[in-house]
């Protein structure tokens, strides 16, 4: 037999279970949550002649607010930043579609060296979220 | 801590000190003798185990170097192997524990070709054993850029169950297989079950292969699925754009008639490349175009790609871009590159250009980029724009009056 509590959102349950010892129900904090964008770089990781554009797409799931009242905040990736390994300034990537949910971002380098440099790539969202750092290493190529 | 002159001085873009260190290496193992009778260094046993932990993964344990399968009795060469393999592993020892970044991996790449060449499987598993980091990708890198030119298939049949397949190795290993043999590089990517493991190895493959055969690469980066074709369709224009742009931009025409945003980097670096080789073309065929986001959005890169050399065309394009943000960043931009390429002449004419633009916005702009760049000249061209001092070269009869 299928228990009761395994049908339930959480909320009701809680509602249930404070029914008979509360006579005010707390009402919830809203908490946001914002990943802000997920970045997939496209470019291979060798770069013909060291020069060239690296480019990928940045993807924002848009925000949420916990609670009862909880709601989707809008999606939109505002800006994709890219830092060279060992370098302080954050850079700016163009976007092809700024402010929407899903963008192509690129940028052009220059790669010297044998090994070449690695390049660290982040993603902001319209709510202020910040995405994770994605980074790689890009090589000069034949 | 400061280094001392010698050890800043670097030769083709290569600190001094890593290429003595690997110079030394280098001729330390290749003084072993092919008929030495040097003890075997104990299977494993005199592993770097103390090798020093990576600074990019302070919490992993360093990392043995393994070794396949002893070679049996009968191999005539097992105590020059054995040699080979102690001198490696002292020299990569020393190495980790002497340099940091991209000198370190500078200094470990022939190493690692040099393993390659001894035992392959001791070398992945080396690679793949180091703590999870940068320091990691960066050896397994190059580990497998050898790898797959010396012997790709078994390089390629390592990789998905070593722990280190992510896009970063997939690109490395298909970009350089593809070099030799695009269809099985191809093939070996579509196993692969991770889509952005899978959209990175295609998108290496596109690259290698368009740049000797830009029209079957083309044809095959149309018969991807649509999550994978941007990519390799954008790796297809870079490379063909290379030696050919007006073609590439010609086979982009024709994949979209509308604006297509999942394409906007593959225009973007055939603008790129067009723009280094031929501005004069890129320009005729912008003026060209209808009037459409397509063409602001190809006007913008033009105008950043002829920045560095052509600056105050570049400006007139920027500034005449239909769409407003797109018009502020661009300007922004050229002023940069511009900039970057010859500051001397950028502050020398800038003041110029700061009265062609009308809009406040676009002025903004520009002070903002020199907020960071220079901040001394920034208050030098807010003092020029107020009429405050007078433009460099302007007759000094027109400066206002002092008094």
């Amino acid at each position: 037999m299928t228990s009761i509590s395994k049908l339930l959102p959480l909320v009701v349950l809680a509602g249930i279970s404070a029914a008979g010892a509360q006579t005010v129900t707390p009402t919830p904090t809203p908490t946001v949550t914002d990943a802000g964008p997920v970045i997939t770089l496209t470019t291979p990781a060798s770069i013909p002649g060291g020069k060239g554009i690296i480019s990928g797409t940045a993807k924002d799931a848009g925000g949420s607010t916990g609670g009862t009242g909880g709601t989707t905040t809008t999606a939109g990736v505002k800006e994709v930043l890219y830092q060279f390994e060992g370098d302080t300034k954050w850079r700016k990537a163009k976007l092809a579609l700024p402010n929407k949910a899903e963008t192509t971002f690129f940028f052009d380098v220059k790669i010297n060296g044998s090994v070449g440099r690695r390049i660290f790539i982040r993603g902001t969202d319209i709510q202020g979220g910040e995405g994770d750092i994605v980074g790689r290493r890009f090589r000069k190529g034949s | 801590m400061k280094l001392p002159a010698f050890a800043r001085r670097r030769v083709a873009g290569i600190p001094l000190p890593s290429i003595l260190i690997a110079a030394a290496v280098l001729i330390a193992l290749r003084s072993v003798p092919p008929s030495s009778k040097k003890p075997a260094a104990p299977p494993t046993a005199a592993a770097p185990q103390d090798v020093s932990p990576s600074p990019d993964a302070p919490t992993g344990s360093p990392a043995a170097l393994p070794v396949s399968p002893q070679p049996a009795p009968s191999d005539p060469k097992p105590a020059s192997t054995e040699a080979r393999r102690a001198s490696l592993k002292a020299a990569i020892q020393e190495i980790l524990s002497t340099l940091q970044g991209d000198a370190r991996l500078e200094s470990l790449s022939p190493l690692l070709a040099e393993w390659i060449e001894l035992d392959a499987p001791a070398a992945a598993a080396w690679a793949a054993a180091l703590p999870a980091g940068p320091f990691r990708s960066d050896a397994v890198g190059e580990l497998l850029l050898h790898w797959a030119a010396a012997d790709p298939e078994k390089a390629a049949a390592w990789l998905p169950g070593s722990g280190s397949l992510d896009p970063e190795s997939a690109s490395t290993l298909a970009g350089q297989w593809a070099v030799s043999d695009p269809a099985k590089a191809a093939s070996w990517a579509a196993s692969l079950s991770n889509p952005a493991d899978r959209t990175a190895a295609r998108a290496a493959i596109a690259s290698s292969w368009a740049a000797r055969d830009p029209l079957n690469a083309a044809a095959w980066a149309q018969s991807l699925d649509p999550s994978d074709f941007p990519a390799a369709a954008t790796a297809v224009a870079d490379a063909w754009a290379r030696s050919a742009p007006a073609r590439a931009a010609a086979w982009l025409a024709s994949l979209s008639p509308d604006p297509n945003p999942a394409l906007e980097a593959a225009a973007g670096t055939v603008v790129q490349h067009w723009t280094e080789q031929n501005p004069g073309a890129v320009s005729q065929w912008l003026n060209a175009m209808p009037d459409s986001p397509q063409k602001d959005s190809a006007a913008s890169l033009f105008a950043l790609a002829a920045a560095p050399v052509a600056p105050t065309d570049a400006m007139l394009w920027a500034s005449s871009l239909a769409d407003d943000t797109l018009r502020r960043d661009t300007v922004a931009g050229v002023c940069e590159r511009w900039y970057d390429a010859a500051p001397d002449e950028f502050k020398a004419q800038i003041p110029a250009q700061l009265d062609l633009l009308e809009e406040s916005a676009l002025r903004h702009g520009i002070y903002e980029m020199l907020y960071e760049k220079d901040p001394e000249f920034r208050l030098t061209l807010l003092k020029i724009a107020d009429g405050d001092i007078p433009p460099p070269g302007a007759d000094s009869s027109d400066a206002p009056d002092a008094q």
